[in-house]
């Protein structure tokens, strides 16, 4: 089973030894990797926003769906977890905790986009 | 082995790119489900890597429109997505696919997921040349029983109709048009003999094009 498919709740804001286990150990892709999801995420982001704002369950679970296949392949356990839940509340379209998933979830990417932009800065700096 | 792989996420696409190359692949990387059935259309790959969720067509509509392909039967699909319920997992084989993996992906579990294709890809391979030559053989087999009917149940009669057209051709009350009539007879009765033998000594049958639309078996013969 891949490291990701199952997140604990307490494992930090990312799993270095599991994303390099994603790129098969490759530091160079890695960094291009992290740059293509520092680029991709803000986008999916916007496009949970968007759902939530118009109330539309179904755009939103295809948004979190996307999201959450995004940050898996970060090796970003809490954020992983966060848009699966805001997907499972999308699903059973219950809104109103769909939206205090999303702010969690922006919360997380936030602190991973912290993360891993440090990350990039040590391996080419 | 060529790959099309479809994935809307930038992400994904290059992670799994890049690891299908170090496998020594050729990935054509695409961004969603309508480029994907573009390049199945264009360059007919043996394998699709296909993401389930992609805006406009998604991978379970791209894999029914491969089945319903000519050709698109032996085509191995595999799905990797998020979506790993059980009822996604039958929803997806209803569809077509071959097979499934969940994200994320790890380089080692695609390129186990990827040597299995290769094993079915050549076991697909192996069992159609066993159809086409069977088909073969079957068909040789027919053409070798047409022979032995032909020469059955043509070179007697033919035989009857040349002795007697060579006795009249040696009738000396015979007019002369009498005899051209019985000379056309017996050439042609002697052409239909050639056929009948050449059919039978036939090595190599090969059919060739009749008439445009049809196909015949070639005989070598020359037409007049």
């Amino acid at each position: 089973m891949p490291p990701m498919t199952r997140p604990a709740a307490d494992v930090g804001v990312h799993d270095l030894p599991a994303l390099l286990a994603l790129v098969g150990d490759d530091e160079e892709l890695m960094v291009e990797i992290i740059e293509l999801f520092l680029r991709e995420y803000p986008r999916l982001m916007g496009g949970i926003r968007d759902a939530v704002t118009a109330g539309d369950v179904r755009a939103l679970q295809f948004s979190a769906h996307a999201m959450k296949g995004s940050v898996g392949n970060m090796a970003a356990p809490r954020a992983y977890k966060a848009a699966m839940d805001l997907e499972t509340y999308a699903r059973a379209d219950q809104l109103r905790p769909a939206r205090d998933a999303a702010k969690s979830l922006e919360h997380e990417l936030s602190l991973l986009h912290d993360a891993l932009a440090s990350l990039v800065a040590r391996r080419t700096g | 082995m060529r790959i099309v792989l479809a994935d809307d996420s930038d992400v994904t696409r290059r992670i799994l790119s890049a690891a299908l190359a170090r496998f020594g692949h050729e990935v054509i990387a695409v961004a969603d489900g309508e480029q994907a059935w573009a390049a199945y259309e264009q360059h007919r790959p043996p394998m699709m890597i296909l993401d389930w969720q992609m805006p406009g067509l998604d991978g379970l509509d791209v894999t029914r429109r491969i089945r319903g392909a000519p050709e698109g039967a032996d085509v191995f699909v595999l799905m990797v997505t998020g979506r790993d319920a059980a009822s996604h997992l039958t929803d997806a084989l209803a569809a077509g696919v071959d097979d499934y993996l969940s994200k994320p992906a790890t380089a080692e579990h695609l390129a186990a997921r990827v040597r299995i294709a290769e094993v079915r890809i050549e076991q697909t391979s192996a069992r159609r040349r066993a159809e086409e030559a069977l088909a073969k053989a079957q068909w040789l087999a027919g053409i070798g029983h047409t022979a032995l009917a032909l020469q059955h149940e043509i070179n007697n009669p033919l035989m009857a109709l040349l002795t007697h057209a060579q006795l009249l051709s040696e009738d000396a009350e015979a007019t002369p048009d009498v005899r051209a009539g019985v000379t056309t007879i017996m050439a042609q009765a002697r052409r239909i003999a050639d056929v009948v033998r050449r059919l039978k000594e036939l090595k190599e049958p090969q059919a060739v094009e009749y008439l445009g639309t049809s196909r015949m078996l070639d005989l070598g013969a020359r037409r007049s």
